[in-house]
C-alpha cells in the first residue's frame, strides 16, 4: 500500500485494534479520523479502499478458480463456487461505486498489483492456486468476528497464518497477520450512521448517475431456479445425466441504487452479510439511533449463502492431499525487469516471472484485455455520472456490454494460460504452468473529453491488433513468417478476437465522425 | 445382387415457390473463411442437375451461378428424391437402372400424394380438403398435381406443382424423381352477382383473375368466421365452440380477412376473404414392380416413402435459425433411440451460438426489446413484450435495460461469447438458458434467459430443444468413445454411406446432388407459432394412441371408442410428468416477487408446453403403455394440476394407460403417417402464406422472415438499418433538391403506407420481397454467390 494511504489510515491499522472488541458495542473503540481529513473525505477514502479490496478479492478468487483442474467432479463444483463468489465481489465493487456516487466521491477502479497488502486487511492479496492454505485464508478473512473462539476455526486460523507468513519477507509489507475483510465496512457503517460525523448535506439525495441491477446483474439473482414440487423440472434432454454444478446456487449480485444515507448503510450491510453472514453484521452495527433503527431492515440472505459459509464448506471437503490445482505460479508477472538478485521496485520472491515466450505474449494480451475492460467500465462510470449528459451518454448501455465482452475474452485467455508452460526450458512432464497475471494498467483515469476517451479505446484495440499479430507470426515484421502460435483452438480464438475488434474499431470510427 | 429394401432419400424435403422457369441452382453453405470466423456463412455452388424436355439429366453444371431471384421472379426450389437400396451384400447404394435390371427387370413406380387442409382446419368441413394424387406411374412424363376439392367449382383445381420420374441415361443412371412446386399463387372464391352485392370487401383483387377463382361461395370458407353465431365470446360459448370442433389455431385468424387487419387490433373481428394457396404437404412413394406385380421380399412389398412440404422461399439463404426443424427431428430420433449427445458437444454448442448471432443480426433489438421508438409508444409496435402485455393484460415492460438493446452490440456480445467458446473455454452460460418448463416465466429474470426476444410455439418466450440445451450443458465433456459426431452441415452420399451403418439418423442430414440447401429441413424453423414450412406442433397430436390432441393445447378433441370418455377432457400428466407449466410474472407492487398470471389466455395461470420438448421425455418408450392422467370439465378451459383434495375432486381425474406411437416409420427416418396424413403438417399455417409474411413479425423467425436489414453503425453509435418490409429501401428522395438518402428503419405497423401491406403481397410478393445475403438486399443483376464475374 502506498505510504500516503497508510499515513491516512493510522487509526485502522493500529495493532491494538482488536476485531473482537469492535464486534461488541460496549467494548468498541470509537472511530477516529486522520487530522488532515474531514469525516466526509475520510469515508470516501475508506469506500475507495473498499472498492480496491473488492476488486482484489474478485481477481484473487478468479485466479484460484482458473487454477482448478476441472475434470474432477468435486473440483468442478468448487470452481463454480469460486466463480459465484467472484461475481458477487464484482457486484460489491459496483455497489461501492454507487455509494461513492451518492456521496459525490470519485469512483475507484484501482488496486495494487499482487502481492498487495492493505494493512488492516485480512491477509496479503495473492494470486495463487487453490490450496488448503489459501482456502484457510479465505475462510478466516470472511469469518464473522463472533467466531474467534470456535475451535475448528482456530485451527483454520492457524493454517491460514502459517500460509500467510510464507509471504512475509517476500516483498509484503505488514507482518503477515491476518484480519477480517468486514472490519472496513463495519468502520464505514459506523461513520455513516453518525449524523454528527457525516451530515445529511453530504448525500446527494438522488439515484442519478448510479448503476442498476438491470444493467449489470445479468440475471444473477441467487438461489436455485424456482421449482414447483408438482411440476417436474428436468434440466435438459438428459435429466439423469446432468452436470452437478447446474443445481448449485447462482451468484447473487447485490447491485442497487441508493438514494439516502440509510440506503447506503443497508447496502453496505448487505455486502458485509454476503461476506460474513448476518449475525456478524448485526453485531457490528453500532449504537447510534440511525443504526439501531436500521438493524431490523437488513434483509437476510439464505442460509449457506455467505462467502464464509461457502468457503468453510469447501475447506471441510478439502482432501488431505493437494491435487486439485494446476501448478500455476504465485503472482505471475510479465515484467521483464524482475530481477531476482536486486531489491528494486519489485520485491521479486513474491512474484513469478512468466518466462516462456509464447506464454508471456498471451499474458501480455490478457493484461491488455483487462485494461480494456477497466477502460470500458471507467467509461460507463463516467458517462452515467456526467451532468449534463454527454454526446455519448446514450451509449452507456452498449458500453456495459463491451465490459462483459472483455470478461469473455479474459476468461478464454486465462483458461489457455493455465495450460501453457511457465518457461521454455522446462521438460514436457514439468507441471509448472503460466497463469493470468491481472496486472493493473498504468492508470485507470480517463480524459474528460468524449472524443479523447474513444481514442483511448482505439489505442487499446490497436495494441491488441499488434499483440495478436505477434502471436500469429514468428517474426512480427515479416507477414510471410510462419505462425508463432500453433494450437488450432488458440489460432481460432485470435482470429475471432481480431475480427470482433475490427468491428469495434469501425463502430468507434463512426462515433468519432458523429462527434466531430 | 438382390435388393432387400428400398429407401427414398431424403426422408423429408421442401420445395419452395417461385415463378421463374428455372429452379434455383444447387448450393450449400460453408463456414465463413478462417480469417473471418464471425462473418457470414458462404453460399457454395454445387453441381446442379439440368433436366431436359425429355426428362433426362443432360448435364451437371459443376459450378453454377446461384441466383435466388432474377427480374422479379424467384427461382423455385425443386428438390430431387433419390431411390436407394439395401442390398443383400450389406451395401447401401443409390439405385440405378442397371441394378433394377438385375432384379428381374424391376420397374420403379412412383406415387405422390399431397394435400392442403388449411381451410378444413378452420371450417372442419371435409368438403374443404384439397388433395392431389398422381396415382402410381412409371413413365417419365411430367405429372401434374391438381388439387381438387368438393367445394371447388367444377373443373377447377389448385396447381400444387408437378413431379417427374427422371429418365436414367448413361451419364446419370440413378433413379430419382423431381418435385417442382407451384408458383405461389393465391386462389379465391368465385362470387355470384348476389355475393358481389353483399360482400364487405371493398378493395380490388387484381391478382384473382377468373381462372383463379375456384372456390364456391356457398362452400363456407368465404366470409367464414370463428364461432360466427355467438354474440358473446365468453367461456360458455368457447366451450360450446370446442365441443363442435370450432377451435381456433394459435395464433388465431391466420387467414386473409376483410379489412381492417390485423384482427387483434380490430376487436378480433376476422371474416375470411375465402383465399387458398398452393402450399401443401404429403408423401412421395416408390415401389418396385416385376411383371406388373409389386416385388416382395420376405412377404413384404418393397416400398418406400418420403415426405414433401411446399413452402415459401427461404429469404435469408446464408443464415440459419437458432432452433430449426433438424434440431427437433434429431431430438425425436435421439430420444426414441435413447442416445446420448455424441461426440461433439462443443462444436454443437458453437453452432448454436453462431445461429444465435445470425438470428440477432436480423432483429432490430432496440425495437424488439420493447423500447420506445422515436417517441412512439412501444405498445403500438409489434414485439414480444407487446404480445406478452396483450396476452397477460399487463403493462408492457422492456425485456432488458433499454440502453443496451442494440442489434450490433448484442450481436457483438454473442460473437465474443462464440470466440471465447471456440478457444476451448469452459462453458459458463448454461444457467442463462431457458429450460422448456420455464417458458411461462415472464418475470424480468425469466424473460432475459436465452434465446431472448423470440416467440415459442406456446406464444411465450422461446426455449431451445432439450437436446440443444444438453449440448451446451455438456460443452466441456470429452467426446464419447467410438461415437461419430453429429454432422452440423448436410452431408454427401459418400459421408452418408460411411455414417449410416452406425447411425441411421445420418439420413436426416443427407442432401442429394442437385438439391439446394433451401430444400433441407436445416433451414426450416421449428418454434412453430404457427411456423413457415410446417406447423410442427401438428405432428404430435396422435402420439398417444387412441386420442387426438389439439396441436397447441392439452385438449383431447378425438378419441376412439375405448377412450371415448376422454374426449373433451384435458391431458395433465404423462408418465408422471406434467404437460403444463405455470405462467408467472412480476408482482406490480414488488417486481422481485412472482405472481401467477391469470387472464383469458391463461385462465388458471398455466400453459400447455409445446409438444416437441414435452413429448421428447417419453419417446424412448414408444410402443409401451404409459400412465396418463386426464381431468377437467368436458370442453372446459385449461386448468392447473389440482393440488388440494377439493381441486382434485372438482377436476374429476381419470387415469388411463395409453401406448406411445413410434415417431418414425419402422426402420426409417420418415415421420410416421399415423401421426400426420397428407396436408396435416401445413394445415395450421396461414391461408394464404403471404398473409403470414405480413402478420408474423420477425420475433417468430427472424432469420427466415427478417426484420432488420442493411444494418451498419450509425454516426451516433447505434445500429442503423431498414425494415425488410419497407417498400423502398434503396432511395428516399425528398425535398426540392430530390437528394437521395438511404431510408431509416420504419417500425412495423399495419397502416404505414411505406411498408408492404397484405394486398401488396397478394399482388406482387415475388417482386417486393428481397432475399438477404450477408445481411443485405441481394442484387442478382450485379452479383450472385458463385458468380466469378
Amino acid at each position: 500500500m502506498l505510504s500516503r494511504e497508510t499515513r491516512q489510515l493510522f487509526d485502522l491499522i493500529r495493532p491494538e485494534v482488536d476485531p473482537r472488541k469492535q464486534a461488541d458495542p460496549k467494548k468498541r473503540t470509537d472511530p477516529k479520523k486522520p487530522r488532515e481529513l474531514s469525516w466526509y473525505e475520510y469515508v470516501i477514502i475508506l469506500l475507495q479502499i473498499g472498492a480496491s479490496i473488492e476488486h482484489a478479492l474478485m481477481v484473487q478468487y478468479l485466479y484460484a478458480a482458473y487454477s482448478i483442474v476441472s475434470d474432477q467432479k468435486l473440483a468442478k463444483r468448487w470452481r463454480e463456487i469460486l466463480f459465484v463468489i467472484a461475481r458477487e465481489e464484482m457486484g460489491h465493487l459496483l455497489q461501492v461505486q454507487n455509494i461513492l456516487t451518492l456521496l459525490g466521491g470519485p469512483f475507484n477502479l484501482d488496486r495494487g498489483d499482487y502481492p498487495w497488502n492493505v494493512p488492516f486487511d485480512a491477509f496479503p492479496f495473492q494470486l495463487e492456486p487453490l490450496t488448503e492454505g489459501s482456502l484457510a485464508c479465505y475462510v478466516y478473512a470472511e469469518m464473522p468476528p463472533d467466531k474467534e473462539d470456535d475451535q475448528e476455526l482456530l485451527e483454520i486460523k492457524d493454517v491460514a497464518q502459517k500460509h500467510a507468513k510464507k509471504h512475509v519477507g517476500n516483498g509484503n509489507s505488514g507482518d503477515g497477520s491476518i484480519g477480517h475483510v468486514g472490519t472496513l465496512y463495519d468502520y464505514v457503517i459506523r461513520i455513516l450512521g453518525d449524523r454528527k460525523k457525516v451530515p445529511d448535506v453530504c448525500f446527494r439525495d438522488s439515484e442519478l448517475g448510479q448503476f442498476s441491477f438491470d444493467e449489470w446483474g445479468r440475471n444473477y439473482k441467487g438461489g436455485p431456479d424456482k421449482r414447483d414440487d408438482t411440476i417436474d423440472l428436468p434440466r435438459s434432454g438428459d435429466p439423469d445425466k446432468r452436470d452437478d454444478t447446474i443445481d448449485l446456487p447462482r451468484s447473487n449480485l447485490l447491485i442497487r441504487k441508493v438514494a439516502t444515507r440509510e440506503d447506503a448503510i443497508i447496502a453496505l450491510a448487505e455486502l458485509a452479510e454476503q461476506g460474513e453472514g448476518l449475525v456478524a453484521v448485526k453485531m457490528g452495527l453500532g449504537s447510534t439511533d440511525i443504526l439501531q433503527n436500521l438493524s431490523a431492515n437488513i434483509p437476510e440472505l439464505g442460509k449457506g449463502a455467505s462467502h464464509f459459509e461457502r468457503f468453510l464448506e469447501m475447506y471441510r471437503e478439502y482432501p488431505s492431499e493437494d491435487g486439485f490445482s494446476l501448478k500455476v505460479p504465485t503472482n505471475p508477472t510479465t515484467n521483464v525487469l524482475t530481477d531476482h538478485s536486486s531489491a528494486g521496485p519489485i520485491t521479486d520472491d513474491s512474484r513469478t516471472r512468466i518466462e516462456s515466450k509464447r506464454s508471456v505474449r498471451w499474458a501480455g494480451l490478457f493484461n491488455l484485455r483487462y485494461r480494456m475492460l477497466l477502460t470500458w467500465l471507467a467509461h460507463a462510470l463516467t458517462l452515467v455520472r456526467r451532468v449534463p449528459s454527454s454526446a455519448s451518454s446514450h451509449l452507456c448501455g452498449q458500453i456495459v456490454h463491451r465490459v462483459f465482452g472483455e470478461m469473455y475474452n479474459m476468461k478464454a485467455i486465462a483458461e489457455m494460460l493455465v495450460r501453457m508452460p511457465l518457461t521454455d526450458e522446462q521438460t514436457a512432464d514439468d507441471p509448472r504452468r503460466a497463469g493470468p497475471p491481472f496486472e493493473m494498467p498504468y492508470r485507470t483515469s480517463l480524459p474528460p473529453n468524449d472524443r479523447d476517451i474513444w481514442k483511448i479505446h482505439k489505442g487499446a484495440l490497436a495494441a491488441s491488433r499488434h499483440l495478436s499479430w505477434k502471436l500469429l507470426h514468428e517474426d512480427p515484421n515479416d507477414p510471410e513468417s510462419p505462425a508463432f502460435e500453433k494450437d488450432p483452438a488458440a489460432i481460432r480464438y485470435l482470429k475471432g478476437m481480431k475480427q470482433a475488434d475490427q468491428d469495434a474499431d469501425e463502430w468507434i470510427d463512426r462515433i468519432l465522425v458523429g462527434l466531430r | 445382387m438382390t435388393i432387400k429394401k428400398i429407401v427414398i432419400l431424403p426422408p423429408l424435403a421442401f420445395a419452395r415457390f417461385g415463378s421463374h422457369p428455372e429452379p434455383v441452382a444447387s448450393y450449400t453453405l460453408e463456414p465463413p473463411p478462417e480469417d473471418e470466423p464471425l462473418g457470414y456463412r458462404k453460399v457454395k455452388p454445387e453441381p446442379t442437375l439440368i433436366v431436359s424436355e425429355t426428362g433426362e439429366i443432360v448435364c451437371a453444371d459443376p459450378k453454377p451461378k446461384v441466383h435466388f431471384k432474377e427480374h422479379n421472379k424467384v427461382h423455385p426450389v425443386a428438390p430431387f428424391f433419390e431411390l436407394w437400396g439395401e442390398l443383400d451384400d450389406g451395401s447401401f447404394v443409390h439405385l440405378t437402372d442397371g441394378e433394377l435390371k438385375t432384379q428381374g427387370n424391376a420397374q420403379v413406380e412412383w406415387c405422390v400424394e399431397v394435400a392442403n387442409r388449411k381451410v378444413f382446419r378452420r371450417t372442419r368441413s371435409p368438403d374443404d380438403i384439397v388433395s392431389a394424387s398422381t396415382g402410381w406411374f412409371a413413365d417419365h412424363k411430367v405429372q401434374e398435381l391438381q388439387g381438387i376439392c368438393r367445394n371447388f367449382v367444377d373443373g377447377r383445381f389448385i396447381k400444387f406443382g408437378t413431379v417427374r420420374y427422371i429418365k436414367p441415361n448413361r451419364e446419370h443412371p440413378e433413379i430419382r424423381l423431381r418435385f417442382t412446386p407451384g408458383e405461389g399463387l393465391i386462389y379465391g372464391t368465385k362470387l355470384t352477382d348476389e355475393d358481389k352485392k353483399r360482400t364487405k370487401l371493398t378493395i380490388k383483387e387484381p391478382f384473382l383473375n377468373d381462372e383463379l377463382r375456384i372456390y364456391k361461395s356457398s362452400g363456407g370458407w368465404w366470409e367464414w368466421e370463428h364461432d360466427k353465431n355467438s354474440k358473446e365470446h365468453d367461456e360458455k360459448s368457447e366451450a360450446e365452440a370446442r365441443k363442435r370442433d370450432d377451435i381456433e389455431t394459435i395464433p388465431p385468424s391466420l387467414f386473409a380477412i376483410v379489412p381492417p387487419a390485423p384482427p387483434w387490433l380490430n376487436k378480433n373481428k376476422a371474416v375470411s376473404r375465402g383465399y387458398l394457396d398452393d402450399a401443401c404437404d404429403g408423401f412421395v412413394r416408390a415401389r418396385l414392380v416385376v411383371g406388373g406385380k409389386p416385388l416382395t421380399v420376405d412377404g413384404q412389398d418393397v416400398e418406400a416413402k418420403a415426405r414433401i412440404g411446399v413452402a415459401p422461399p427461404h429469404y435469408a439463404p446464408n443464415s440459419l435459425f437458432v432452433r430449426n426443424l433438424i434440431d427437433d427431428l434429431e431430438q425425436a430420433y435421439a430420444a426414441s433411440a435413447e442416445k446420448d449427445i455424441t461426440g461433439n458437444s462443443r462444436e454443437r454448442a458453437l453452432d448454436i451460438v453462431r445461429r444465435a448471432f445470425e438470428t440477432v443480426r436480423f432483429m432490430n433489438v432496440a425495437v424488439m426489446n420493447g423500447n420506445p421508438f422515436k417517441g412512439r409508444d412501444p405498445l403500438d409496435l409489434d414485439t414480444m413484450p407487446a404480445e406478452e402485455a396483450f396476452g397477460t393484460e399487463r403493462p408492457l415492460r422492456p425485456v432488458f435495460a433499454e440502453g443496451g438493446a442494440d442489434t450490433r452490440t448484442i450481436a457483438a456480445l454473442h460473437q465474443r461469447a462464440y470466440t471465447a467458446l471456440s478457444s476451448g473455454s469452459a462453458g459458463w452460460f448454461t444457467k442463462l438458458l431457458r429450460q422448456p418448463e420455464q417458458v411461462g416465466d415472464l418475470s424480468d429474470e425469466g424473460r432475459r434467459k436465452m434465446p431472448a426476444l423470440m416467440c415459442s410455439a406456446e406464444s411465450l418466450y422461446l426455449a431451445l430443444t432439450r437436446r440443444q440445451i444438453s449440448a451446451i450443458e455438456k460443452v466441456d465433456a470429452p467426446p464419447l468413445k467410438d461415437a461419430e459426431p453429429w454432422p452440423l452441415y448436410p452431408i454427401s452420399a459418400k459421408k452418408l454411406k460411411d455414417l449410416r451403418p452406425r447411425n441411421r439418423s445420418a439420413e436426416l442430414m443427407y442432401k442429394p446432388v442437385g438439391n439446394p440447401l433451401s430444400s433441407h429441413p436445416i433451414v426450416a424453423i421449428s418454434n412453430c407459432c404457427p411456423g413457415l414450412e410446417f406447423d410442427f406442433r401438428a405432428v404430435w397430436r396422435r402420439l398417444l394412441m387412441g386420442i387426438t390432441l389439439i396441436e397447441w393445447d392439452n385438449l383431447v378433441v378425438e378419441a376412439c371408442e375405448e377412450f371415448a370418455d376422454l374426449k373433451g377432457r384435458r391431458l395433465l400428466r404423462v408418465d408422471g410428468k406434467c404437460v403444463l407449466t405455470e405462467v408467472v410474472g412480476p408482482r406490480p407492487s414488488d417486481p422481485s416477487e412472482p405472481l401467477p398470471l391469470i387472464c383469458d389466455d391463461y385462465p388458471d395461470g398455466v400453459v400447455c408446453m409445446e409438444w416437441s420438448n414435452s413429448f421428447a421425455r417419453f419417446l424412448h418408450k414408444a410402443g409401451q403403455e404409459v400412465p396418463c392422467i386426464f381431468g377437467g370439465k368436458p370442453w372446459g378451459p385449461r386448468k392447473a394440476w389440482p393440488k388440494t383434495p377439493d381441486e382434485q375432486k372438482e377436476a374429476d381425474l381419470i387415469e388411463r394407460k395409453l401406448r406411445i406411437r413410434n415417431f418414425f416409420e419402422p426402420a426409417s427416418l420418415v415421420i410416421s403417417q399415423d401421426l400426420a396424413e397428407p396436408g396435416e403438417l401445413t394445415q395450421g399455417l396461414c391461408s394464404p402464406w403471404q398473409n403470414d409474411f405480413r402478420e408474423c413479425s420477425c420475433y417468430y423467425w427472424a432469420s427466415a422472415r427478417p426484420d432488420y436489414v442493411n444494418v451498419e453503425p450509425g454516426p451516433d453509435g447505434t445500429s442503423r438499418g431498414q425494415n425488410w418490409m419497407q417498400k423502398d429501401r434503396k432511395h428516399q428522395k425528398y425535398g426540392k433538391d430530390q437528394k437521395d438518402k438511404k431510408s431509416d428503419y420504419i417500425p412495423d405497423d399495419y397502416r404505414d403506407s411505406r411498408l408492404i401491406h397484405y394486398d401488396d403481397l397478394f399482388k406482387a410478393w415475388e417482386k417486393l420481397l428481397e432475399f438477404q445475403v450477408d445481411g443485405k438486399d441481394y442484387e442478382p443483376e450485379r452479383r450472385g454467390p458463385g458468380d466469378q464475374s
